[in-house]
């Protein structure tokens, strides 16, 4: 393959060049992050990484504890707090399994 | 395939094969954590999905609303360092 100079170029072209690297790193930093998000709120667990502070409630999510249900935070099935490992898990709202 | 777009194409395997692609990514997600874009993002996202309703969140309405946002809220610091790293590499690497 024939060798390419980018000594020829003018300042002008090499900037474009540059600024659409530039440009092309950043989207894929966007894009990553929509689809981290979109991944968190489809398997159930966006209100855990992603809003570290507030409540679950903005997201029309009754907490775990007022359900009186089991404490382990990936629990949300009613019933007496520590009963533990004999429930069910559920990370994820009904709707999305 | 015209000259530009041949050059182009060389350059972006050149990115690749050297290393420097991920060595700018790396660079990139470290300044971008540090500087705070990811957590003022994730406030962001926040009000989205709250808006959107936690349902009804499209990746397209994701992309749409995070995409801009996330453009905007790149600092000039890291916007220059990024640039001048890319140009460094240019100037190394001025035949490919």
């Amino acid at each position: 393959m024939e060798e390419i100079s980018l000594a020829n170029l003018d300042t002008n072209k090499l900037e474009a060049i540059a600024q659409e690297i530039y440009v092309d790193l950043i989207e894929d930093s966007c894009l990553g992050f929509c689809f981290e998000v979109h991944r968190a709120v489809k398997c159930g667990y966006f209100y855990l990484e992603f809003a570290e502070t507030g409540s679950v409630k903005e997201f029309g999510i009754q907490p775990v504890e007022e359900k009186g249900a089991c404490r382990l935070p990936l629990c949300t099935l009613p019933g007496e707090p520590g009963n533990g490992p004999d429930q069910q898990l559920q990370r994820s709202p009904p709707e999305f399994q | 395939m015209n000259k530009d777009a041949e050059m182009r194409s060389a350059i972006n395997q050149k990115l690749t094969e050297t290393g420097d692609r991920e060595h700018l990514k790396e660079l990139r997600r470290t300044k971008l954590i540090e500087c705070g874009w990811k957590d003022q993002l994730k406030a962001h996202c926040k009000k989205v999905i709250i808006e959107k309703g936690l349902e009804h969140a499209t990746i397209d309405d994701l992309v749409a609303e995070i995409t801009p946002k996330g453009r905007a809220l790149v600092p000039d610091s890291v916007n220059k360092e990024l640039l001048q790293r890319i140009r460094t590499f240019l100037a190394q690497h001025a035949s490919i």
